[in-house]
């Protein structure tokens, strides 16, 4: 019975992963299909592949830290996963009627505590891993938006001095083709391994694996990567018209500003082990970028919802898996 | 005809990179000791780009 629960809540782990990929395929590939440099199904699979192989350069840091540096190991159980995933979800689903650019991987920091907190208090949470997180939720789109704003001052003293706009658009065209590839590497790597931190919690809940384990398991990576290509692969067909468009107008050199900007935030914090959002990674570049010519060129209302879901998601996902893990505990 | 942009007497590009820079910098303390460089990095780099922006502005103005 044990064993069905585990693959059951790993199999939920795997279904939050694709919907991530599925949400977020827009942020890789909306300027691409936007600026024509692809069309919509070669741009979903271009994101996909990169989702996919982003294995292959980066390690694990991310998911031992969603694993071992969140919520104490001892308090760890199936149960505990279940609910916070539960929480996650169901934030994510109520944040997205209300239209609110929710973060899913705060989402799932959010759940872990929650639950967490309901089965054993406060002493449960990992001070350490959590304020780590706290910070960056605040430092990476900021990292972004500086980023975004210098790569693009720099870019337009350069363009400036050319005499040849359309040589220039071209270029940036096809430059936009390697930005979306760096971000999707950079959203595969920071996102699939949340996942993966998740399925390897439960293996250490379970006794699968020894708790100072620092490997994930091949079979782990392969899935979590796997599933939130199909995520990009499904998902990106549908959302087009996102971050690149409503928040500021992007051409192909700024887009490929934002892009690589973002790019470099999530390949720095991934490295670091840092889980971050990469919707608010991309959306500080793209306010970055979008500042340069004025600051009223910005989306100030849409902004303004990215730092209300900064504030609300954490607690809001903790507060649902708490309630969950308590309705849970009653039922078994 | 297009719109003219209303004219503000503070850069607010510049005030709004300062406020970045000043939560970057509150932040310090409370990062984790190996990344404590990054919200100092962080806040010197917004600095920069909001004394940029607030020349920008100036130089526009007298030109």
């Amino acid at each position: 019975m044990s064993d069905v629960l585990l693959w059951f809540v790993i199999a939920v782990a795997l279904l939050f992963d694709f919907v991530n990929g599925f949400h977020e395929a827009a942020n890789s590939i909306a300027t691409v299909v936007a600026t024509r440099v692809l069309p919509p199904f070669a741009a979903v699979v271009w994101a996909a592949a990169f989702n996919f192989i982003a294995f292959l350069i980066f390690g694990t840091e991310v998911a031992t830290t969603i694993a071992n540096d969140i919520v104490d190991q001892d308090v760890l159980s199936i149960g505990l996963i279940f609910a916070g995933l539960v929480g996650a979800i169901v934030w994510n689903v109520v944040t997205a009627i209300l239209g609110l650019p929710s973060s899913s991987s705060h989402a799932l920091v959010g759940g872990m505590v929650g639950a967490a907190v309901a089965k054993a208090g406060f002493d449960a949470i990992v001070g350490e891993g959590l304020r780590q997180i706290g910070v960056f939720i605040v430092y990476s789109p900021l990292i972004g938006l500086v980023l975004g704003l210098t790569l693009i001052i720099i870019v337009m003293w350069i363009v400036h001095r050319r005499r040849h706009p359309h040589r220039v658009n071209r270029t940036f065209r096809v430059l936009q083709l390697f930005s979306a590839a760096a971000f999707s590497l950079g959203h595969g790597a920071n996102d699939a391994q949340k996942t993966m931190g998740i399925i390897l919690a439960l293996l250490i809940a379970e006794g699968k694996v020894s708790g100072d384990v620092s490997e994930v398991p091949l079979w782990v990576v392969l899935s979590a990567h796997t599933a939130i290509g199909l995520g990009t692969l499904f998902g990106g067909w549908r959302i087009v018209r996102t971050m690149g468009t409503r928040l500021t107008r992007l051409q192909p050199m700024s887009g490929v500003c934002a892009e690589s900007s973002a790019a470099f935030v999530l390949f720095f914090t991934s490295a670091k082990g840092i889980p971050v959002s990469t919707t608010h990674t991309i959306t500080g570049a793209v306010v970055g970028v979008g500042s340069a010519s004025r600051l009223s060129a910005v989306r100030w209302n849409i902004a303004r919802r990215v730092v209300w879901a900064w504030v609300l998601t954490i607690p809001g996902s903790a507060i649902v898996a708490g309630c969950v893990y308590w309705i849970l505990a009653v039922f078994t | 005809m297009s719109r003219r942009e209303p004219r503000h007497w503070v850069d607010r590009r510049a005030v709004f990179l300062l406020c970045s820079a000043l939560v970057s910098l509150v932040l310090v303390p409370v990062a984790p000791d190996d990344l404590e460089y990054v919200g100092v990095v962080l806040a010197v780099w917004c600095t920069v780009l909001a004394i940029g922006s607030w020349l920008d502005k100036w130089s526009r103005e007298h030109s």
